[in-house]
């Protein structure tokens, strides 16, 4: 398994804050990690971090063995590292398959000169893109409502466009902000159903921060907990499960799984 | 109405049909050139062919104003880019001899350079902070042009700039200049078409509906942007030449904060959601005021007042009008 | 006269047109700080200040505390009635907002162009004489722009401090959720936040009629430097806009007479400018989240 992504002793400090502290953690083809914590334990930081949205204070960030710390976020993005955002954000005023097709902007064969003056050859390169992304949105079961405004549509399915926009830039690795945020149980079960599909039919890997627990558990490889910005514990599902100091983490939250 | 594949208003019923659509357009092209052919003909007198001139002028500021405004910026320093280039057309032909009809390119040039080089710098900010720098840049413009004499001749302005002339044709008279700016406008009016269904067109909607989702989908928003604000204040240098060789005299007083708020008018009125909200918002304000003359001060007020009343009952602006009616009649 | 002299001089006229500066930048700042609205109109109502004070001290001879106190209410009666009316349904979207008020801005100029015509109406000094201060000589006018504006600015910061509703407002311009959750109702502080705002302003325009003289375009300098003060100061901030105030007059007033009133202004451009782009929350302002 070759290593994707990898972060070593990242740090990032707000001010005289430590959002983040000394964060380690590798991600290799073809996994599923699950990177939990209490509120405000530093989960979304480490995403911006991640995605180049912030740069980090300290510690160094790779993916495919190539430094990205300092890289745009576009940049990033397009060596292969999708991510999602916590809150629902698609291009409201957009259909969804348009949606779908700006997220693969980068991956476009379509050309600028091409597009100004409509060429059959950028038309072609259209088509084969609404093809594609097609593709796409019947892999997230979102396909019927490809003509509809994205900013009108049921939050469930603006969640599921989400993931549907990271997935249009091929992506090696995508990383999820709380997928099942706002879901309901069996909107949630289907949601970890759909990070299992990606995996396994794209060999993609993927990073999820989540809340629920049992989606977490349920199809998680490795899990990495942070607590006030300081990664506390990595293993398995089992193994998290039972570390003392994750269950101190969420003494008087919520229960663990 | 272009198809769907570029903007954002894209509704889902107007997806396909290509050949007919192009004749569609090729014709519309034919018959805009053909009535505009007569246009100055069939004017009463000289004073409507020049407001016929002004309003073309306006359509080439507010298109390429809506230019900027499709990354979702709002510039306030139009009238000044307009001011760059109208004095740098008119220094060329009169200092170096150049003829206008090249000065014009280099003006434009010159001043979508100038927007590069400024844009890289103001465009990290978004929003009402983007506004009040440029309105600063604008201001800024002012002073220079005021106080800068030995180039500028400061507030006495410059006059006897030469006219228009290609091939020994004189595009001084108002009629002759009617052509020749009718010309610009359509070539404006099919280059921002073309950029809307282009690549770019594509980014820069994406980063005016969410500039974060943008981001990650692998769009360059801080490149996009600047690309958005050389190409509209690059425009914008071209018309403000345009002026400076019609009318032969350009002053401080000629780009001023006011130019441009009367160009976001335009913009908010016509409807800003797609670029021909800006020709119909141009078409319907520049004459305007024109037939207001002997009335000072409440050309101004209509003007103020009009922007209020359709912000306030028609947000989407007049081209909104077809769409809003039709609701109104379904629902009965 | 020597530089000492110079000096001392230049530093009251700093002192005159700061707090004046102050003034329209607490208003300004307040606005956006409350509602998130840039106010392009802001300068028309110290133009509307300065014809009150035209109208009832010149031309009906009322005291100048009645002309303040007029001025005050009725301006700030219209600008609340203005957010209620024009601003309220538009507030959703920061550039629409903002752009109403660059329509606002353009009729009211426009209204009192029409009724006034364009000539600039000079003014009756309100104190008249001149005092010695050591080697400096000041007009009475000033010092009572100076102490006027000062004392209006106390009753401002005591208002913002001590009542309810000043709290609510700082309440709401902190955080405008918080706020609801403790049963601020900000749809009512809104329009009084507007009311005050240019109320502020009005007086400012009041104060400074005797000073300058008074016309439809009055407001477009102090309007211009409010925005500048505010950029200095941070938008939205109140202390940033009283010391960017203060700041801002001095480095006019030292730098006209150093440099010529011109280099000058164009060095206050480049300086706001660029804080803008380094600091875009300004000198004290807090970062945005």
């Amino acid at each position: 398994m070759t290593v994707l992504l990898a972060l070593e002793g990242v740090t990032k400090r707000f001010g005289g804050l430590m959002a983040l502290k000394d964060i380690n953690f590798t991600i290799s083809e073809g996994e599923i990690i699950g990177l939990i914590g209490p509120n405000g334990a530093g989960k979304t930081t480490c995403f911006n971090v991640i995605s180049g949205t912030l740069p980090p204070s300290d510690g160094k960030i790779s993916f495919c063995g190539k430094t990205i710390v300092g890289l745009r976020s576009n940049r990033i993005i397009r060596m292969g590292l999708s991510r999602t955002y916590q809150a629902t954000s698609v291009f409201p005023k957009s259909t969804v398959l348009e949606n779908v097709v700006r997220g693969a902007f980068s991956r476009s064969e379509d050309t600028f000169l091409g597009s100004m003056l409509g060429t059959r050859a950028s038309k072609a390169a259209q088509a084969r893109e609404r093809d594609r992304c097609m593709a796409i949105l019947e892999q997230v079961g979102i396909q019927h409502v490809y003509n509809d405004l994205a900013g009108e549509l049921p939050y469930g399915y603006q969640r599921r466009l989400g993931v549907a926009i990271a997935l249009a830039g091929s992506p090696k690795v995508i990383m999820m902000d709380e997928p099942a945020a706002g879901l309901n149980p069996e909107e949630s079960k289907a949601m970890g159903q759909l990070i299992r599909e990606i995996h396994s039919s794209g060999n993609v890997s993927v990073l999820i921060v989540e809340h629920d627990m049992k989606l977490v558990m349920g199809i998680c490889h490795r899990i990495i907990v942070l607590d006030h910005g300081e990664q506390i514990a990595a293993g398995t599902p089992e193994e998290v499960r039972n570390n003392p100091h994750v269950i101190e983490a969420y003494l008087g939250t919520e229960v663990v799984g | 109405m272009n198809s769907s594949d570029s903007t954002a208003a894209g509704r889902p019923h107007e997806r396909e049909g290509t050949m007919n659509r192009f004749v569609l357009r090729l014709g519309l092209v034919a018959a805009a050139c053909v009535i505009a052919a007569f246009v100055p003909g069939l004017l009463p007198n000289l004073f409507y062919v020049h407001i016929a001139n002004l309003t073309l002028i306006s359509g080439i500021f507010a298109l390429s104003l809506w230019i900027i405004y499709s990354v979702g910026q709002l510039s306030l320093s139009h009238a000044a880019f307009a001011g760059i280039g109208a004095y740098a057309s008119a220094l060329l032909t009169l200092r170096l001899g150049i003829p206008p009809i090249f000065s014009l390119v280099i003006a434009g040039l010159l001043t979508a350079t100038v927007a590069a080089l400024l844009g890289s710098v103001i465009l990290r900010l978004r929003g009402v902070y983007f506004v009040l720098v440029t309105f600063l840049v604008g201001q800024m413009f002012t002073l220079v042009a005021l106080n800068w004499q030995d180039v500028t001749n400061g507030a006495n302005g410059l006059i006897s700039i030469s006219p228009i002339t290609v091939l020994g044709l004189n595009f001084g008279p108002r009629p002759m200049f009617f052509y020749f700016a009718f010309g610009m406008f359509m070539a404006t009016l099919l280059f921002t078409w073309a950029l809307t269904r282009s690549t770019f067109g594509r980014a820069f909607n994406s980063i005016e509906q969410n500039i974060d989702l943008a981001e990650i989908c692998g769009i360059d928003t801080a490149r996009y942007q600047v690309v958005a604000f050389t190409i509209g204040s690059g425009i914008a240098g071209v018309g403000g030449a345009l002026i400076a060789h019609y009318i032969r005299y350009i002053s401080p007083d000629t780009f001023t904060f006011h130019n441009s708020v009367a160009y976001i008018t335009m913009l908010v009125v016509g409807g800003r959601s797609l670029f021909w909200g800006a020709v119909v918002g141009a078409a319907f304000l520049t004459p305007l005021p024109e037939f207001l003359r002997d009335f000072e001060g409440l050309q101004r007020i209509i003007y103020g007042a009009i922007m209020i009343l359709v912000l306030r009952i028609l947000p989407g602006g007049l081209i909104s009008i077809p769409d809003k009616l039709a609701r109104l009649g379904g629902r009965k | 006269m020597d530089i000492v002299t110079l000096l001392t001089q230049a530093g009251v006229n700093g002192l005159v047109i700061g707090t004046m500066y102050a003034l329209m930048a607490i208003g300004f700042t307040l606005v956006f700080g409350i509602m998130r609205v840039v106010n392009f109109a802001h300068g028309e109502f110290y133009m509307a200040g300065s014809f009150i004070a035209f109208l009832t001290y010149a031309q009906w001879q009322l005291p100048f505390a009645a002309t303040i106190v007029i001025a005050i209410l009725l301006v700030g009666f219209v600008g609340a009635l203005i957010e209620w009316v024009l601003i309220r349904p538009l507030r959703a979207d920061e550039l629409t907002g903002m752009i109403a008020t660059l329509g606002i801005s353009v009729v009211l100029q426009n209204s009192a162009l029409m009724f006034f015509g364009a000539s600039p109406r000079p003014m009756p000094e309100v104190i008249s004489g001149l005092v010695r201060i050591g080697p400096a000589v000041f007009s009475w006018s000033r010092i009572f722009v100076i102490v006027s504006a000062v004392l209006v600015i106390g009753v401002f910061w005591l208002f913002m401090q001590k009542s309810r509703t000043g709290r609510a407002m700082r309440a709401v311009a902190q955080d405008r959720e918080a706020a609801l959750i403790q049963g601020i109702d900000v749809e009512r502080i809104f329009p009084l936040a507007f009311g005050i705002s240019v109320a502020l302003a009005a007086v400012a325009g009041a104060l400074m009629a005797p000073v300058f003289s008074v016309s439809p375009f009055v407001g477009i300098t102090p309007m211009l430097k409010a925005f500048i003060v505010v950029i200095l100061g941070g938008l939205g901030s109140i202390p940033g806009a009283v010391l960017g105030g203060l700041l801002l007059g001095m480095i006019e007033s030292f730098g006209a007479t150093m440099l010529g009133a011109m280099i000058a202004d164009m060095l206050q451009l480049a300086l706001v400018i660029a804080i803008l782009l380094i600091r875009p929350s300004g000198l004290l302002g807090r970062k945005e989240a």
